[in-house]
């Protein structure tokens, strides 16, 4: 039963078998044709994507057969070069477009294309190899950069050439602007530079500019003749060395680096040269600081100047005052041993006129020397302690004639009951209150002067307070110069001489004791008040 | 009573009779030199009380003259005023020149001669023996 169950079953299979075999080669059949259909469709996939790139893409492609005819240009291509697609193609590469480089145009076994061709190599040519572009169908003659590979069949033998280049008009501009803008700036970098190299060179000082760590970055010839340095390169270390053991000048350098400020070195002696010296930072911000620039001036010359005009003076002064001496010392003593031989009024009045005239005049001489001397800082103030409130007192006194003269007071108003004590040159300061004090008698005509002081932690103020005229606005930026009465008569604030110098002096005094003086209100026809300072006593 | 004898030595000739007018009609016995030398002759020869002497003089000037006094024993000690047209102001170079006392300084030009014959006779009368 098993057999016939199994051999009918075999009978009853064989039937089937060619039948089988048909649907199996039918199924294989479809499936090939599905896979090339699936296929096809995958490549058409591919070449739309490639068309697709090829369209779209920003450079111009080309595609050319093995006699460099032309079978694919893009869009891109087809623009730049000025022709459609339809009559591009099948044109040849080298008659359709001819190449340059520069001005020259490229022999057809020098382009790209058949170099490649022949090769197998891929090319590239850039903005800097300068070449062109122009189709010989019109279109403009523009810049390229490119790439250039070949085709390989699959025998490996090379079948086309493929190019894709660019327009690099506008990049090829912008660089030649570029490069101009940078010509320009170097020229004007180099013209600027050569301004300031003529200037620091034409410079009338010595000029040197160093950096941090001590290296010379520029020196003048000045700077040279004044240091007296031979070679064409000196160092730092020589310079200082010129200076040892007047001057220290590397610590003089790294004082003003850590100090941040100038620093003005006078009178500093080389050989017999005198120089003046500036140190001062050169810094890039607050915090960054490069280096230093030293300036050097020879004033060996005008120190002999100031010493000859010194002796100038002192010449004059010996030369004037000593026939003044006898003028002013022979009519005191006419006045005193002939006052009896004298009988005429008018003659003692004239020999007294001789008399007050030489004191004046010797007084004028005195002025001109002191100012001169105080200008050049040759006058030693003699600095010590003193009461104020006696001075003031003691000047008082010698003016009270004058004061009641003229019907005015004289107040002292302190409300110090103790001595205040000032550290100045005595006789100095009395000078100065005897020409502010004189000066504000002078200039008033009812009421009186008040002086007052008023110490502060560190100085002491001292103001002359007066109820006279005033001084107008347009005169009060004179006052304290030099010679201020000379300018306008009715200026004058210069009671004890005539020579328009007292407030100058004045200035120059107090000054010269740390002090300073100013003019602190005045009023016209109210009064005015000057004021000055002195370092209290410790 | 022999009269106080007081030696001017300046170079300027007018001055030097303004000065000996003034001194001798004080009573003074005056002698007058005309520069340093003849100066320092006169005063190690006449021996004087007091000294009037001008800095700037020709042939020897005041300076070297009382370096050269002070040398001697007796010039050692004798007052010396110092009078001199030299600066307007104090000065201190004069100063220190009189600093080998007893000298005094006294500005010329600002002293009349009263004044110098007052500070002599302020001087004479301190180191009177």
């Amino acid at each position: 039963m098993n057999f016939k169950k199994a051999a009918g079953k075999k009978i009853q299979e064989n039937p089937v078998k060619p039948n089988n075999e048909l649907e199996e080669a039918k199924k294989a059949l479809a499936s090939v044709l599905q896979d090339s259909k699936r296929l096809e469709e995958k490549l058409r996939e591919e070449r739309d994507r490639a068309n697709a790139i090829i369209t779209f893409m920003a450079e111009g492609l080309l595609v050319m057969d093995r006699d460099y005819k032309i079978v694919i240009i893009n869009p891109v291509a087809e623009k730049l070069l000025g022709v459609s697609a339809s009559l591009a193609i099948g044109q040849k590469w080298s008659d359709f477009v001819t190449t340059y480089i520069g001005e020259k145009e490229i022999p057809f076994e020098e382009r790209t294309a058949i170099k490649t061709f022949q090769s197998g190599k891929t090319l590239i040519t850039t903005i800097e190899d300068n070449h062109y572009y122009k189709a010989r169908y019109g279109g403009r003659k523009f810049p390229v950069a490119s790439f250039t590979s070949s085709l390989i069949d699959k025998e490996g033998r090379v079948s086309g050439v493929v190019k894709v280049f660019r327009d690099v008009t506008h990049e090829k501009q912008e660089k030649e602007i570029i490069k101009k803008t940078v010509e320009e700036r170097t020229l004007q970098v180099r013209q600027e530079q050569a301004k300031l190299t003529a200037s620091i060179q034409s410079l009338p000082v010595g000029f040197m500019i160093i950096d941090r760590d001590e290296n010379i970055l520029a020196i003048n010839a000045v700077a040279k003749k004044i240091l007296d340095l031979k070679n064409e390169d000196p160092t730092c270390r020589q310079i200082c060395e010129k200076f040892t053991p007047v001057l220290d000048l590397r610590k003089m350098q790294e004082k003003s680096l850590a100090d941040k400020k100038a620093l003005e070195l006078k009178d500093i002696a080389l050989g017999k040269k005198v120089l003046r010296i500036l140190l001062s930072p050169i810094s890039l911000s607050a915090e960054e600081i490069i280096g230093s620039v030293i300036l050097f001036e020879d004033v060996t010359e005008a120190k002999i100047l100031e010493r000859s005009k010194d002796e100038f003076f002192s010449i004059a002064s010996h030369e004037l005052r000593t026939p003044l001496t006898a003028i002013r010392g022979n009519t005191a003593l006419i006045q005193q041993y002939f006052s009896d031989i004298l009988k005429d009024s008018t003659l003692k009045d004239m020999i007294l006129d001789i008399h007050d005239s030489s004191i004046r005049l010797i007084q004028i001489v005195n002025d001109f020397l002191n100012v001169s001397r105080l200008e050049q800082g040759r006058i030693e103030f003699v600095n010590e302690e003193f009461d104020i409130r006696e001075l003031v007192l003691e000047v008082f006194k010698e003016l009270e004639f004058t004061a009641h003269e003229k019907n005015l007071f004289l107040k002292f108003d302190s409300e110090q009951r103790n001595a205040v004590k000032v550290y100045a040159d005595r006789d100095r300061t009395k000078e100065v209150l005897i020409n502010l004090i004189g000066n504000s008698l002078k200039f008033t005509d009812q009421g009186g002067v008040t002086v007052s002081i008023l110490p502060n932690p560190n100085f002491l103020k001292i103001a002359i307070i007066d109820s006279g005229r005033g001084i107008p606005v347009k005169n009060q930026s004179l006052l304290f110069h030099k010679f201020q009465q000379a300018s306008e008569q009715i200026l004058t604030r210069d009671f004890t001489r005539g020579t328009g110098l007292g407030l100058y002096i004045s200035k120059l005094l107090i000054e010269g004791m740390e002090g300073k003086i100013w003019l602190e209100n005045t009023e016209e026809g109210k009064g005015s008040t000057f004021s000055f300072t002195l370092p209290l006593a410790n | 009573m022999a009269m106080t004898k007081i030696l001017i030595v300046d170079d300027d000739e007018i001055l030097r009779n303004m000065y000996k007018t003034k001194f001798v009609n004080r009573g003074y016995d005056v002698v007058t030199a005309e520069n340093g030398e003849t100066g320092l002759n006169l005063a190690l020869s006449q021996k004087p009380a007091l000294i009037l002497l001008d800095i700037r003089m020709p042939i020897m000037d005041g300076v070297t003259m009382m370096e050269k006094l002070r040398t001697d024993p007796w010039g050692r000690g004798v007052p010396i005023i110092i009078l001199s047209v030299v600066e307007p102001v104090r000065e201190n170079i004069l100063d220190n020149i009189a600093k080998g006392k007893p000298a005094y300084y006294l500005e010329k030009a600002n002293t009349t001669p009263e004044q110098v014959v007052e500070k002599a006779e302020e001087i004479i009368n301190l180191y009177k023996d």
